[in-house]
């Protein structure tokens, strides 16, 4: 027991002296803390005794206020023979400032360790005496992706809020009672003026803030030192990147240690580094350094200066000299350039032509230029710029602009030609003169134009045109001269005369033709003995042959080829080319032709397209198609034939002087031609002509001619023979039947013997009711037996009841006019009679239809039987029905109108009906009456029109 | 007058120098308000926080009491430490951020100083001898860091607006008192033209216009203070 407590007391011994960890060092004595915050680094110096072997000590860094570890490391020393105080410098990842820091060492031995020093402590911001708010680090500027950590230190009594970076909100950390820590991580680039990172208060109230500047380091390049004037030095350099860093956190770089102001303000854009030395001959090194905050560079060139002479701008005043030419004349800020040997590059700007033309000249100390072949009136700048000849290095820099005018100068000579329309009539045309031509502001054009001994007759036209001027020639006894010149405000140009073709150009008939290749016409012909100034071709539009559009070529000397591209040409549009030889006098035309720039498919059709049937052949025939239309030489024409769908191609015609074609062996229909010009771009629009084949039209009509003569031949053959044989025929047919015997009548036994019965005859009455049917459009008539009543209206006394009732045709021999008291008076039947005359002497009357018992009564009763039917009852036959109607105005004739006979023959009763059957009996030619008996049947004597002409020309009346 | 159009003051339509300095002052404040959201657009923190109401320029605020002359010339002082704080808030900024002239914000800074430096101008010729007494202002930039400074740049610009709109008040109401002291002259004229106006009367248009006066003066004491 006493051992056991012995042990204990022993163990608790060592326990408590930490004999266990250090039995034989002490804690080594801290004797120094620094601080710097720009860079949150803190140095900690302590000693130890000298004849200490340790080589490693353990270090930890604390939160003072939470004793929390930020920081342990174990450092290694070296041994010391001058001294026994160490440092260990520890950067912190917070900001110093951020809250208080405590620091403690240790040794460090292989098995045993010493006792902690005691702690130095690093007083914070967020001490109780400092009570506002904080933030940090201030003003610290980083290089770009580093992390960075912020902290905010609040007062007592304000609660924190959020540490903020634009409106976004950092994670934070409490690292002390007052103390926040928050980190930001891969910074990107800042503006001019940094990135601001503030601490809110928990009322959104701002606590403070900071910012922070993320850049790059400096990266210059390409650094290239010269001199302007060899009595100075420019160094030029260019940027790899922008640093992000300015005002006082921008770069700054010096030159062979000398600060650079022009690169160095505030606002500096010129990486220039220029100041002023003596120049050394040989090489030489040129050094750039450019440091900001977050690094240093240094750039080094290393050349002879004497070499690299890059100089100045010349100040250039300029001398005219006339209108064609000037003069540059300049002199150099640097006296010393004009020993050099110089090379100088002028480049002269001139209107209308923006690109440059550079001009060289070479000389020692050269100080002027002529400029020549300048064109007058023309605005002009210039610039020059020169560079040492020997050793070469750069131009130097470009002079101001400087711009001049030239004067003006005479015009050139006019280009005129004269184009004749007829022998008299012409126009004299002329090329304006561009402005390179003009040399000046042109005024206007003078035309005058004589024969040798007649007057000059001019004429003034403007600059603006139009460009020709129509003349008309006063005989042509002689050759006229043209002449045209133009003028501006300094001069007439040379004026420039030409002949009058004394023979106006033919027409266009069998020209040989030709296209261009490619828009180009390439026109040659035989050379002319009478040429002797060249030649001339020109062309004009084939359809503006009577106007003044006219362009030509002229071709100086010998040569019998042209190659003519005009602007003008239009494709489709034929051009007429003429070529003249150039003679003293006026000249003579060698040839002419047709020629389109680009044939095209014909625009119109052939015109007057006809087709001609010729049996079962047709014939089409065309005229060609209008000039206008061509757009191209007419190389032949297509004829299709319109088969129901779609062209039937049928003939192609390769000679376009055929302008005809026949197609033949077609049947008898109709057929749709179409005759399309074609050229050598295609075939143009179609023209339709279409045809209906007849067959065998005139045989036809000639012989239905015929049929119709020979029928009239035999007709007239047939009456012609039935004339002749006609008393034949009478016998034949209608033989002489004997006269009747009358008895011999005596009146005055008559008178004496017989007494006259003057009992009223008695008769019946047939009164015919006309009804229209409206809807056969003809008249029906009906027949209605009068009664007793009306019969009082008509006979004179009461009717014979005691007669049988038969009725009878009473017939009445009348020769008409050998009794006129006999006749009735303004009758139809009186006309009809009358007409009646003229063929016969003799003539049947039908003067009205009674019935009578007796036939001595009869002519008792021929007063009342001619009176009541001829003044109202008997119409002609012929009468037409409108004539009725104006007559049925009359009610006296009303009952007259309504009876209309059916036809010639047309009985008034029927019981006559039975009489017309008699009609083709035999009559005697002295008398009414008919000779053979009457048939017992009933006839109805409408269809009797078919015998009656046939009988009419037997009777010999001719009339039905 | 468009006062945005940047049109010259003798082109404005007003009749009198009171009118015409109130309208170079309006457009002034149109162009001070442009300056302020531009450096709000350059620093948009400034529009998630709260600032404490702080005045960099303290001076004593338009008194009834004081004569419309008087108020002018105060307000011609205050004017006057504006431009100078402006320019120095340029000067640092060039210093500081390197600000590239160009700028839009640059330009209106600019403008904003021209257009300060006219109206300070005109308003001592209506101050008619009482001279302005020119404070310099509190330098506060370079006291802090740079956070500091763009918090102080921002009250230098927010004090120019507050104390031009000030200027306007007092301008209106001497542009007021000067027309209706016209009117009266007028009617005075015409009075004495038909031998009708007594003394008394005269008195009474005294009297009226100096209580106007005074009342214009607390109505423009009463805007100053508003802010």
């Amino acid at each position: 027991m006493c051992n056991f407590l012995l042990w204990v007391l022993f163990v608790t011994l060592l326990t408590r002296k930490g004999y266990c960890q250090s039995p034989h060092y002490p804690a080594p004595k801290i004797v120094g803390l620094d601080s710097d915050s720009p860079s949150q680094s803190l140095t900690v110096s302590w000693e130890n005794d000298l004849s200490s072997a340790v080589r490693f000590y353990d270090l930890e860094v604390l939160h003072t206020e939470t004793n929390e570890t930020v920081h342990s490391e174990t450092v290694m020393v070296a041994p010391r023979t001058d001294g026994t105080v160490h440092k260990w410098k520890w950067i912190s990842p917070t900001p110093l400032e951020c809250t208080s820091l405590s620091v403690r060492i240790r040794s460090n031995l292989p098995q045993v360790s010493s006792e902690w020093s005691k702690p130095w402590n690093l007083t914070g911001k967020d001490v109780l005496e400092d009570g506002r708010a904080q933030m940090y680090p201030q003003d610290k500027v980083v290089p770009v992706g580093s992390n960075t950590t912020f902290c905010c230190i609040v007062p007592d009594g304000k609660k924190f809020g959020s540490i903020m970076v634009g409106r976004g909100k950092l994670p934070f950390t409490r690292i002390s009672r007052r103390s926040y820590v928050s980190v930001r991580i891969n910074q990107p680039a800042s503006s001019s003026t940094g990135t601001n990172v503030f601490c809110l208060y928990q009322n959104e109230e701002l606590a403070d803030g900071s910012v922070v500047f993320v850049g790059y380091p400096p990266e210059p390049r390409n650094l290239i030192c010269e001199t302007r004037d060899l009595q100075s030095v420019e160094c030029g350099w260019s940027l790899e990147r922008v640093t992000h860093l300015y005002g006082t956190r921008r770069t700054f770089y010096s030159l062979n240690e000398r600060e650079c102001e022009s690169a160095n303000g505030f606002s500096a854009t010129e990486h220039k580094c220029r100041f002023n030395m003596t120049l050394a001959p040989g090489e030489q090194n040129w050094t750039l350094t450019a440091r900001n905050h977050l690094g240093k560079v240094e750039l080094m060139d290393t050349a002879d200066l004497n070499h690299r002479v890059r100089p100045r701008a010349p100040e250039v005043v300029v001398e005219l000299l006339g209108a064609w030419n000037a003069s540059l004349r300049w002199h150099w800020v640097v006296p010393w350039y004009g020993k050099l040997p110089l090379v100088c590059q002028v480049w002269i700007f001139s209107e209308g032509n923006p690109k440059p033309t550079p001009h060289i000249y070479v000389g020692p100390g050269l100080t002027q230029a002529l400029l020549r072949d300048l064109w007058p009136d023309s605005k002009y700048a210039a610039q020059v710029r020169c560079a040492t000849q020997q050793n070469f290095w750069k131009w130097g820099d470009w002079s101001s602009e400087i711009r001049f005018k030239t004067k003006e100068d005479r015009p050139d000579p006019v280009n005129v030609w004269v184009q004749m329309h007829s022998e008299l009539d012409g126009c004299i045309v002329w090329k304006p003169l561009s402005k390179s031509q003009s040399h000046g502001q042109l005024k206007g054009y003078e035309v005058s134009w004589s024969s040798p001994g007649n007057r000059v007759q001019r004429n003034s036209v403007l600059s603006t045109g139009p460009y020709y001027v129509p003349i008309s020639l006063e005989g042509l006894a002689s050759d006229y001269v043209v002449t045209v010149m133009a003028w501006n405000n300094a001069s007439d140009s040379p004026a420039i005369s030409i002949t009058v073709p004394s023979s106006p150009e033919d027409g266009d008939g069998a020209l040989s033709e030709m296209v261009s290749n490619g828009g180009t016409f390439h026109l040659s012909w035989p050379p002319s003995p009478n040429s002797t100034c060249g030649y001339v071709v020109t062309w004009y539009p084939t359809s503006w042959n009577r106007t003044c559009s006219l362009d030509w070529e002229k071709l100086p000397g010998d040569n019998s080829s042209a190659r003519i591209q005009s602007e003008s040409f239009i494709a489709g549009e034929r051009y007429t080319f003429s070529v003249y030889a150039c003679t003293p006098g006026a000249p003579l035309l060698l040839e002419k032709r047709l020629g389109y720039v680009e044939e095209q498919a014909p625009t119109g059709t052939v015109t007057r397209l006809m087709a001609d049937q010729i049996d079962s052949s047709v014939r089409l025939s065309w005229e060609p198609v209008p000039l206008e239309g061509q757009r191209g030489f007419i190389r032949g024409y297509l004829i299709y034939l319109y088969n129901v769908t779609q062209l039937q191609l049928i003939e192609n015609i390769t000679d376009p002087s055929i302008m005809s074609y026949t197609a033949t062996q077609l049947s008898y229909t109709t057929y749709k031609f179409t005759v399309k010009a074609y050229t050598s771009a295609g075939a143009g629009k179609e023209a339709t002509v279409s045809i209906k084949l007849d067959p065998f039209t005139d045989l036809l009509i000639m012989e239905i001619l015929i049929a119709a003569g020979s029928m009239t031949v035999l007709l007239v053959l047939v009456t012609a023979l039935c004339y002749t044989k006609r008393e034949w025929m009478k016998k034949t047919f209608y033989p002489e039947i004997p006269e009747p015997r009358v008895p011999e009548w005596k009146p005055t036994q008559a008178f004496g013997a017989q007494t006259l019965d003057m009992t009223p005859c008695a008769h019946s009455y047939v009164h015919i009711v006309e009804t229209r049917r409206r809807t056969s459009g003809k008249e029906e008539l009906k027949v209605v037996l009068e009664d007793s009543e009306e019969g009082e209206q008509w006979g004179n006394g009461p009717p014979d009841m005691d007669s049988d009732g038969q009725s009878f045709l009473r017939y009445y021999n009348q020769v008409v006019g050998e009794d006129p008291g006999l006749a009735p008076s303004g009758t139809g039947s009186s006309g009809l009679s009358s007409r009646s005359t003229g063929s016969a002497r003799t003539e049947v009357t039908y003067t009205g239809i009674q019935t009578s018992s007796t036939s001595a009564c009869s002519s008792a009763c021929i007063p009342a039987a001619m009176e009541a039917p001829l003044s109202a009852g008997y119409r002609p036959q012929k009468a037409s029905i409108p004539a009725q109607a104006e007559v049925s105005d009359d009610p006296q004739l009303d009952a007259g109108t309504e009876y209309q006979p059916q036809c010639s023959w047309k009985l008034d009763s029927p019981e006559e009906t039975s009489l017309d059957s008699s009609l083709g009996s035999p009559t005697s030619v002295n008398s009414s009456q008919f000779l053979l008996p009457e048939p017992s049947g009933e006839e109805n004597c409408s269809p009797a029109p078919s015998t009656t002409w046939f009988r009419n020309l037997l009777s010999g009346s001719g009339k039905p | 007058m468009d006062l945005r159009s940047g049109r010259s003051l003798s082109a404005a339509g007003g009749s009198s120098a009171a009118c015409k300095t109130a309208e170079l002052a309006h457009l002034l404040q149109w162009e001070c308000t442009q300056l302020l959201e531009l450096y709000e657009m350059k620093e948009p923190f400034i529009l998630e926080v709260t600032l404490p109401e702080v005045h960099i320029i303290t001076l004593p605020q338009p008194s009834s009491d004081l004569s419309v002359d008087k108020q002018l010339s105060t307000m011609c002082s205050a004017l006057h430490q504006c431009l100078k704080l402006l320019e120095t808030v340029m000067c640092r900024e060039e210093e500081e951020f390197g600000i590239q002239e160009g700028g839009d914000y640059r330009k209106m800074q600019n403008t904003v100083k021209d257009r300060l430096g006219d109206l300070l101008h005109c308003m001592k010729l209506l101050t008619k001898g009482e001279l302005p007494s020119h404070t310099e202002p509190t330098d506060g930039s370079k006291n802090g860091n740079t956070f500091a400074l763009k918090i102080w740049i921002y009250r230098v610009l927010l004090e120019l607006k507050h104390w031009i709109k000030c200027a306007i008040v007092i301008l209106l109401n001497m542009q007021s008192l000067q027309e209706t002291k016209r009117r009266v002259t007028r009617k005075r004229g015409a009075r004495e033209m038909h031998g009708s106006e007594g003394e008394g009367g005269r008195e009474r248009v005294w009297r009226s216009t100096g209580r106007r006066s005074a009342m214009e003066g607390k109505v423009a004491k009463g805007r100053c203070k508003a802010k």
